[in-house]
């Protein structure tokens, strides 16, 4: 197929509708800044604090308000205003987060449940071809649930960054159990070392 | 670095990607409350991570910014989750900007992750090296995708009936 000067120009006309659609264009007097600046410089605590830890209590707030909805949550972070504003209390700063049994951080996952796996977009068993930080290629042995093809490259999860959150670390040549959405491997259980009662469990809960 | 040095030298990254930075959250976000935590945990990543910031600051900045939002929709996703099983009714998480204007249409029709690309490049007006950096894949990739979502969205207008018909007159001509 050619690709004509028409099909161009089209396709910069829709760039050019899209860039005029844009919905918010940068303030550089935003009153915010200096008080967020100043946060950040200055009461942010010494030790050194992982960021997915931080990340993962930003949302502290809405585990709260599920807690309460189902008590299904142990809650360590979040206000009760629903969100933080990226602040984390000094004393959410210190000590071992508390690992829940699936391996996760209990302060922001979702407990680990078949049904719960069952509302993954995507879920697989398969060996970890590439390990580069926070990406991981897999190449897939069976699909579950969502089938992406032979190999396919997520994110992980913040809670899966972490020695701190679980009890694996990523390496190539390993198998795991993978499961999430959209891009993103979830942890809390949702992803976990291969075993093969496991793997059993996945594939009756997930019909394959 | 001492720690003067590094305060100094942040607090100038932060006054000239802030207003970048703050409106890439905006454009995402659609609770103002929701973007100002983004940025302010943005913000607070680059703080702790000064030292691995690179040359091109802004890239690596919408990135980080890329990965407190996914895990922040991760949480609205699972709260509205439980809420709608709880009410039996459907819960839309915020979506924003997927409605109003035509293009915005045409936009919602492409994959999430290639609307995020175009969004990469025609509202924080950023290249193929830099969209790269920004999701972690090879220049080549963005160039690729790039390219692909531009024809998606072209196609999309087009079958909205909001593109110019195709010349006719043109078809055939190779572009270079």
């Amino acid at each position: 197929m050619t690709h004509t000067n028409n099909d161009e120009r089209l396709e910069q006309e829709a760039m050019d509708q899209l860039a005029k659609a844009n919905p918010v264009t940068p303030d550089d007097h935003d009153p915010k800044a200096d008080a967020l600046l100043q946060r950040i410089t200055t009461e942010a605590p010494a030790k050194s604090v992982g960021w997915q830890k931080r990340a993962a209590l930003a949302v502290g707030g809405f585990a709260a308000l599920a807690a309460v909805a189902v008590g299904s949550f142990a809650v360590l972070g979040g206000d009760d205003t629903g969100g933080n504003g990226g602040q984390v209390p000094a004393d959410q700063t210190d000590g071992d987060p508390t690992l829940d049994p699936a391996g996760g951080f209990a302060g922001t996952c979702l407990a680990y449940s078949t049904e719960e796996l069952a509302l993954r977009q995507f879920a697989f068993h398969g060996e970890a071809a590439s390990v580069d930080g926070s990406t991981v290629i897999f190449e897939v042995s069976e699909w579950y649930v969502g089938d992406r093809g032979s190999e396919v490259t997520l994110e992980l999860d913040s809670s899966l960054q972490s020695e701190m959150y679980n009890d694996f670390t990523f390496a190539e040549g390993d198998e795991y159990l993978v499961s999430g959405d959209d891009e993103f491997a979830w942890g809390c259980g949702f992803t976990r070392p291969y075993d093969e009662d496991l793997a059993a469990e996945w594939a009756a809960a997930l019909g394959s | 670095m001492n720690d003067a040095t590094k305060d100094r030298e942040f607090r100038s990254l932060f006054e000239l990607h802030y207003p970048q930075v703050e409106a890439y959250a905006r454009r995402r976000c659609a609770r103002s409350a929701d973007a100002d935590d983004v940025v302010a945990e943005t913000f607070t990543v680059a703080w702790r991570r000064f030292q691995d910031i690179p040359a091109e600051p802004l890239p690596w900045l919408y990135g980080v910014a890329r990965r407190v939002l996914a895990n922040q929709r991760r949480g609205q996703r699972r709260w509205a989750g439980l809420l709608d099983r709880l009410r039996r009714e459907p819960m839309d998480v915020a979506t924003p900007h997927d409605t109003g204007e035509p293009v915005r249409v045409a936009l919602s029709r492409l994959k999430p992750a290639d609307q995020e690309l175009l969004r990469l490049a025609a509202w924080e007006d950023l290249g193929p090296s830099e969209i790269a950096a920004t999701l972690g894949i090879s220049a080549n990739a963005a160039s690729i995708r790039l390219h692909r979502a531009r024809k998606q969205l072209a196609a999309e207008l087009t079958a909205l009936g909001l593109a110019p018909r195709k010349n006719e007159a043109s078809a055939g001509h190779l572009v270079g």
